[in-house]
C-alpha cells in the first residue's frame, strides 16, 4: 500500500515559493518560507508559474531531485510555485486483511479477541489471572483433557495427578540417646530429618517452624522411649506457639516393659510463625535416658488441607 | 552437681520448711524444672511463698 508524502510526520504535500529574478530558470534551496526545495518522484511534482500549471519537460526539467529548471527564463517578480508530492511506500506493516507477524511487543490497549487457536512459543503470564469458560477443559497440546473448571469454581481432574507431593511432610528424630533429669521438662533433641518436603524442621534448634505456605491442619504425632520404668509417670509435650499437648503415663500404664514409649497424636490447627517442640518429664527418681531404635524420640508431621 | 537438681531443690525447700514440692505440671506443680535440650536445667517457674533459689544457694546441698 502506497502513501502519498514523504512521511506523516511531514504531511503529504510540500509547496515551495520562489519569487524569479529577470529571466531566472532555476530554482533552487531556500524559498520565500526559508523552506530548502526537495522532491523524490517527478511524476508527483506540479509547477506553477503565476497560477499556471506548467507541463513538465516542455515547460521545465526536474530531474536532480533539488531543483527546477524551466525551459524559458522568468521575468522579474514571477512567482514559481511548486508542489512536490512525494510517494513511499509504508513497508514495515502487517496487513489487516491478509495478517503477517509482528517482530517486536505488541501493546493491547483493550479486548484481544482471537477467533483461531492462539500459539505462545515462549510461557504466557496473565497477571489478571486466567479465566476459561463454563467447563471448559484445560490440556495438553496432544489435546489431552487434564482439568475441567465449573462455572461454580469446581475444579474435576480427568487424569490421575502425579509428581512430587505437594503436601508438607516432616518428621524428627533423635538417632541417639539423651538424659533426661528426673523432674525436669526436657527439650527432645533431633539429629536428623529424614522427611522434610517444605524445609521447616531444624535439628540445631530442635523444632519445626511454620511458615505461611505450610501453614494449615496437620495430623501430628510424636513419640519418645526411655530406659526404664518412669517411677510415678512420665509425660510428653508437644510446645506450640498457640497449643500445648500432654501425653501422661503413670508406670501402671507404662506396662511390664524395661523400656516403656510414650507418644500422641492429635490433628490441630498451626499458623504462620507456630514453632513446635516437644519436651520429656519423668519422675523415675534419677537421670535416665532416651533410647534409639525402633519408637525413638520422633516428631511428625502431615499437612491434611 | 551430684545431685539431681529436682532433689536440691526439694532439700532447699525442706530448708524453708516446705516439704512438699511437685514438680509434674498435670499434678498441680509449683515449680517447673527445665533443660532446653543442652543439658542445663533451670527453674522456669516458681510457685512457692519462700524465696526462688539461685544456683549457689542449691549448691549448698550438694554434697
Amino acid at each position: 500500500m502506497a502513501y502519498i508524502g514523504t512521511s506523516p510526520s511531514n504531511g503529504v504535500r510540500r509547496r515551495f515559493v520562489y519569487v524569479a529574478t529577470s529571466n531566472q530558470t532555476s530554482f533552487s534551496g531556500n524559498d520565500e518560507n526559508g523552506v530548502s526545495l526537495v522532491y523524490v518522484d517527478v511524476a508527483y511534482l506540479d509547477v506553477y508559474q503565476n497560477g499556471v500549471k506548467l507541463k513538465s519537460v516542455d515547460d521545465y526539467a526536474s530531474t536532480t531531485g533539488t531543483s527546477v529548471v524551466l525551459v524559458q527564463g522568468a521575468s522579474t517578480d514571477d512567482i514559481i510555485e511548486i508542489i512536490a508530492y512525494d510517494v513511499f511506500s509504508v513497508a514495515d506493516t502487517v496487513s489487516a486483511k491478509d495478517g503477517g507477524n509482528f517482530a517486536g511487543n505488541v501493546g493491547m490497549g483493550g479486548t484481544l479477541a482471537v477467533t483461531g487457536v492462539p500459539t505462545f512459543t515462549g510461557r504466557s503470564v496473565h497477571s489478571g489471572g486466567i479465566t476459561i469458560a463454563n467447563a471448559g477443559q484445560i490440556g495438553s497440546v496432544g489435546d489431552a483433557d487434564a482439568m475441567a473448571i465449573s462455572s461454580g469454581g469446581v475444579v474435576t481432574f480427568s487424569q490421575i495427578p502425579s509428581g512430587t507431593p505437594t503436601s508438607t511432610v516432616f518428621k524428627l528424630v533423635n538417632t541417639g540417646n539423651q538424659d533426661l533429669s528426673n523432674g525436669v521438662e526436657t527439650v527432645l533433641q533431633f539429629n536428623s530429618a529424614p522427611i522434610d518436603t517444605a524445609s521447616i524442621t531444624s535439628t540445631g534448634s530442635n523444632n519445626v517452624t511454620i511458615t505461611a505456605a505450610t501453614a494449615g491442619t496437620y495430623l501430628i504425632q510424636g513419640n519418645s522411649r526411655i530406659s526404664q520404668r518412669p517411677g510415678r509417670q512420665q509425660l510428653l509435650f508437644l510446645i506450640g506457639t498457640t497449643i500445648t499437648l500432654i501425653a501422661e503415663q503413670s508406670e501402671n500404664d507404662a506396662g511390664s516393659g524395661a523400656n516403656p514409649t510414650i507418644g500422641f497424636s492429635s490433628i490441630i490447627a498451626l499458623s504462620d510463625g507456630d514453632v513446635l517442640t516437644m519436651k520429656h518429664w519423668q519422675a523415675s527418681g534419677g537421670t535416665i535416658t532416651t533410647i534409639a531404635g525402633y519408637s525413638q524420640p520422633s516428631l511428625m508431621g502431615v499437612r491434611l488441607f | 552437681m551430684a545431685k539431681e537438681y529436682s532433689k536440691l531443690v526439694e532439700l532447699y525447700c525442706a530448708d524453708k520448711g516446705v516439704s512438699s514440692v511437685e514438680f509434674c505440671r498435670t499434678d498441680n506443680a509449683n515449680v517447673i524444672l527445665s533443660d532446653d535440650g543442652d543439658g542445663v536445667v533451670y527453674i522456669s517457674e516458681w510457685n512457692l511463698s519462700i524465696a526462688k533459689p539461685s544456683n549457689d544457694d542449691l549448691a549448698k546441698f550438694d554434697d
